[in-house]
This record gives C-alpha cells, structure tokens and sequence, in this order.
C-alpha cells in the first residue's frame, strides 16, 4: 500500500511538531514577575498549531497522489551531499584551494567528464579565480593553505 | 522643492559624481550577484573607498552600490534560482521558470525594466512626500508593526493552489518555529540548540534560501532520471518584451511600486514584506492569465521587482528625515553619514540640502545607470545557462556553499545547508511549498519581538489587537486575505 503525498508530508511535520514540543519544556524560564510573553511562548503556541494542522491534513488529505519518491535517484543524490559533507570537513585542515579543487574535480567527474585537462583546468580556474576575486578584489580573507601550515 | 530639485541636479551631475555613481552601479550589481554578499555586505566593502571621496560623492556612491546590489542578487535568484538576499527570493517564483523555459534573457529583461520603474516612481515619492512621509512612519507602533507581519504571513494564502492552504500553513509554521532556533532576543535563552554552540546563533537566512531554493533544486536535477524535467535550451538573445506584455504589466508594476514604496517607509519592515506582499496581491488580481504565477508569469517577476526596489527607496525616508535606519543596509549608510560629519534628520533638509537632494536625483540617476549598463549585459549574463551540467551543476553547488561558508566561516553550516536541502528536496517532490516556509523563517523574530513589545506596552494586555484601529485593521486585512478564497469557492459552489 503507497502512502499519498500529503499524508506523508503531514506525518513528516506531524513527527517535527511532536519533536520540537519535547523540546519545549528544556527552555529555561527566567523569573520575571507578570510577564506573558516568556521565551516559552511562541515555541508553544507554534507547536500546538502546527500539530493540530498535520493532523487535520492526516485525516482530510487533499492531493493525495502517490508520493513520486522513487522517481529520483536517491543513491546519487546522497553521493553528491555526502561529497559536500567531506569538503566541509575538509575546508580547514587541508585548505580553501585544495579542498574546492577536490571537490570540483570530484563533482565533474561524478556528472560524466572524464578529460584530464578540462578537469584540472576548470577547477583550478574557478577555485583561484574566485579566491583571488574574495582576497583581492574584495578584502575577504579565505585561508588558501591548511590550518597547521597558517598555525 | 524645485531649488532644492535644481541644487540636487547640480550636486549629482557633476564629473566626478557620476562617474561614482558608475562604479557603484557596477561594483553593486557584480557584488550582489555573488552568494552571502548582499547588499550590506557590498556597501561596507565600498565604504573604504568612500571615506575618500567628498561627502556627496560618497553617499551618492554608496547608495549606487545598494540599488546595484539588489539587482545583482535579482540575477542569481532568476538564473539559477539563488536568491542571496531576502527580498529577491518573490523575484524566483516567477523569474525561475521564466528561465527554465528557455528565456533567461527576457526574464533578466523584464527584472530590470521593472526594478528601474519601482526605482523612478519610488524616488518620485520620495522626492514630494520625503517631509511629510517622516511622521507616517513615525506613526507606527510594535502592534501595528505585529499585524503587518501577520498580514506578510497570511499572503502565503495567496500561494496556495486550490485545496493548499494547509500545506502552505504547515509550511509558514515551519518556517516560524526554525527562526526559533538559537538565543531568545530579548533574554538571551538558547532554544532549541540541541547543545551545540554553532546553533546557538541560531540558522542564518542564506543557509535556508540555498538549501531550499538552489541547492535543492541542483540536488533534484542531479537525481533525476535524464528525461524528467529537462530546462528548455535557453535563448540568450532575446531580450524583448512584447508591447502588450510591456502593458499588461504596466498597472501591476505601478502598484506593486506604490506598495513597496509605503511598506519601505516602515523601519524593520522593508523590500521582503514588500515583495511578498506585492506578489501575493498580484496574484489574487492575476486572474485567469497565462500562464499563471508560480509558472513564468510577466507579473509575477514585474511585481515583486518594482516593490523591492520601491522599497529600497522607501527606506531612504526615515533614514534622511528622522535619521532612524530602516534596515540594516540603511544602518551602514547612517554609519557613513556620521562618518563624514552629517547628522541625518529633520535638520538635514536644511542643513546639508545639497546632499539630501543630491541622494534624492542619485537615485533616479542610479536606476537610470543601471538600465543602461545591465540591459547589454544581460546575454552575456545569460551565458552561464549554457555551460554543459558537469560544469554548471557543480559550480552552482560551489557557490552555494561558499556563500554560506563566507557568512560565518563556520563548516558546520554547509553540513547543515545539506541537510536541509535533502529534507527540501522530500517536501517538493511532496508539492509542499518553500516560499511559505522562508517567508515564516524571515518574519519569526520580527512577529515575536513586536508581539514581546506591544504586550510588555500594554502591561501584558491583548487588548491592543482590537484598541488600536490601525491594528485592527491590518489584522482584519489579513484575515480577509485568509477566508476570501474559501469564500468565493462556497459562493462558487452554491452558484453552481
């Protein structure tokens, strides 16, 4: 049996609203005297809405087509963020110009070109292009080289 | 007036004013194209140039930056749906599709006519109304300020297709309970920080925006099978706007304009409300066009266009006649003011009037400048469309990221901007839309800090929503905007 999409995305938010309400009760209440808008307020005025409209939307859902969530390639998808995630991680210890380097030559490749020379050459172009344009044209420091060599 | 129209006209057009009026024309728009430099950030980066030059230069400069920097930010938001600065993400709706069609050209066309027509009748306004303007915007209380708001939100309705409105709700409080995030304004209280200190700043809005809009949507074309949603090849050369196009927008753009302008006046309020709002009354006046908004519409792009450059023109008035900023990019030009010995005020008009009018004519000047240099530019602009996927595709995906990196340079932000683009992706292949959801995430900290305001006035009392007419007003607008389409469907179904 395939969930509807608006069903599905009503449990999503229905999950979300449930999660950011367990939260609530962790914000700390500062003691003031007669104050009706605390910290608390909004957050639980928002949660107690957006849990009555995903349950409204649960049970009277509207376009309830079937979520198309096996019409992409989620496996591919998850490569490229994943890439993401590694220069992220690798933006300080190895450096604006070796990590965006890896990850363009890496991404070009992923999409299906395979020459040598467009490879590096695109992606030396546009990281050292766009670091010079930051660091000199702009005054915005990026630290080209890895942390410990700056260290 | 006209003296003060003439000594304007004589500080502007001089060599020297013009030709910084040029640099900042092209300086901004090349700035605000880049991800995570805005406006501000591309008028703080010009004040170092500025401090060198004559007060009236300067100024006329630094204003030149801030309208280039709201078209360029235009340009990224209609070429590869990025919008990096909050009041051109409405320009996307339209602008977009627009360019997924093949008309990149006439998309950047149509922005630019209709930001250089917001711009003239703004300044127009501006240039009548300034003195009398200062005490409207003085008028307005954090109650008002709440329900406006409130009415921002509630055009969200406008975005919802028939049967929509809970999805779009859903999506608003989403947003709402994501600007939540980080330390409490007014006590400082971390929430919802699930005790990591890079939360505790809370989620900064360029991170949304590329996650939800350009990221998501590089994410989406990457996963998809090779035959779904293919962009038509894109057609760089035309730029022309048919005549009845050109007239069919015309009422649109002038009202959006007079919109934007009045909702610009309002310090805090600013071009995002303004765009939003315009779009969304333009859509409930759209009718039965073609194509509808949300799909490539003239104007759905025309609209928000003028509104938020009215607006950025708006802001000038409590700026130059009370010397309050209306944004945070006025807030650096007020900077650059005290800077060179001026004092922005009431006084203003009389002390220094060549530099009040001179900025007043800068800015027709500027949008006239800046017509004149983009136009050309925009089939090269264009271009960038017809770089094969493997350079594009990854470009785009670099640039979002160095966007949100150059914001904090804090890595933790592109792994969350990663994370919210996947989630992103889930809830468009769900039809749920984005633009409520950003639109909640910008208006979240405004709403609670007014709403914190007006009870903390009225001694914790409710009262306020009904007491105060103008407050009541705007609330009972917004709950008009909310039933009328739920309405006309029953008149519908019972006429039927």
């Amino acid at each position: 049996m395939s969930i509807g999409k608006d069903s599905l995305g009503a449990l999503f938010m229905l999950l979300f609203g449930v999660a950011y309400a367990v939260q609530i009760p962790g914000i700390p209440e500062v003691a003031t005297a007669n104050t009706a808008f605390t910290a608390r307020s909004m957050p639980a005025f928002l949660a107690a809405v957006s849990i009555v409209l995903s349950l409204m939307l649960l049970v009277r859902p509207g376009d309830n087509a079937p979520a198309g969530l096996r019409s992409i390639r989620w496996s591919r998808l998850m490569l490229f963020c994943a890439l993401m995630w590694v220069y992220a991680i690798l933006l300080r210890p190895v450096g604006f110009i070796a990590s965006t380097m890896l990850f363009l030559l890496a991404s070009m490749w992923m999409l299906g070109e395979r020459r040598t020379s467009v490879l590096v050459g695109v992606a030396a172009g546009v990281t050292f292009t766009f670091w010079l344009l930051l660091s000199y044209a702009l005054g915005v420091y990026l630290p080209p080289l890895p942390d410990w060599i700056h260290a | 007036m006209l003296e003060g129209l003439l000594a304007g006209l004589e500080a502007a057009l001089t060599l020297q004013n013009m030709l910084f009026l040029l640099v900042g024309c092209i300086a901004g728009t090349f700035i605000g194209m880049l991800p995570g430099l805005g406006p501000m950030t591309a008028i703080a980066l010009m004040i170092p140039i500025a401090s060198t030059l004559p007060a009236a230069t300067g100024i006329i400069m630094m204003a030149a930056v801030y309208y280039g920097a709201i078209f360029g930010g235009s340009t990224s938001s209609i070429l590869i749906n990025a919008p990096g600065v909050a009041s051109t993400v409405a320009t996307s709706f339209d602008g977009y599709p627009m360019t997924r069609s093949g008309q990149p050209g006439k998309a950047l066309t149509i922005a630019a006519l209709a930001s250089f027509a917001g711009g003239i009748v703004a300044a127009a306004l501006l240039l009548v109304f300034a003195p009398y303007l200062a005490s409207v915007s003085l008028s307005f209380h954090s109650s008002d300020y709440f329900a406006l708001m409130v009415l921002g939100l509630v055009a969200v309705a406008a975005f919802s297709s028939e049967g929509g409105l809970l999805k779009a709700l859903l999506m608003t409080l989403l947003g709402l309970m994501l600007s939540t995030v980080g330390s409490d304004q007014t006590q400082g209280i971390p929430r919802f920080t699930l005790g990591m200190i890079d939360l505790v700043d809370g989620i900064s809005f360029l991170l949304l925006v590329m996650a939800t809009f350009a990221l998501s949507e590089v994410l989406l074309n990457i996963a998809r099978h090779r035959s779904q949603g293919e962009t038509q090849p894109a057609d760089v050369h035309t730029l022309v706007v048919s005549r009845a196009e050109a007239l069919d927008a015309a009422p649109a753009v002038a009202r959006s304009s007079g919109l934007g302008f009045l909702i610009g006046l309002l310090p805090g309020a600013g071009a995002t409300v303004a765009s939003f709002l315009a779009y969304g009354s333009e859509q409930r006046l759209n009718g039965k066009r073609q194509p509808p908004f949300g799909q490539g519409s003239v104007r759905g792009l025309a609209a928000p266009e003028a509104a938020n450059n009215a607006a950025a023109t708006g802001s000038f008035v409590p700026l130059l006649t009370l010397g309050i900023p209306g944004s945070g990019t006025t807030a650096i030009l007020l900077g650059a003011f005290i800077a060179y010995g001026i004092q922005p005020g009431p006084m203003l008009y009389l002390n220094e009037p060549a530099v009040f009018w001179g900025v007043i004519v800068s800015m027709w000047l500027g949008n006239v400048v800046l017509l004149m240099l983009n136009l050309p530019l925009i089939p090269y602009i264009a271009r960038v469309l017809q770089l094969p996927r493997q350079y594009l595709l990854p470009g785009v995906m670099f640039f979002c990221m160095a966007g949100v990196y150059l914001v904090t340079f804090n890595a933790f932000d592109i792994q969350l901007m990663v994370l919210f683009a996947v989630v992103a992706v889930f809830l468009r292949l769900l039809d749920f839309p984005m633009a409520p959801m950003i639109l909640g995430f910008i208006l979240g900290g405004l709403i609670e800090e007014n709403l914190r305001r007006a009870l903390l006035i009225h001694d914790g009392s409710w009262s306020f929503l009904w007491s105060r007419p103008s407050t009541l007003v705007i609330l009972l607008l917004a709950a008009a905007v909310v039933l009328a389409p739920w309405l006309w469907r029953r008149v519908r179904l019972e006429r039927d």
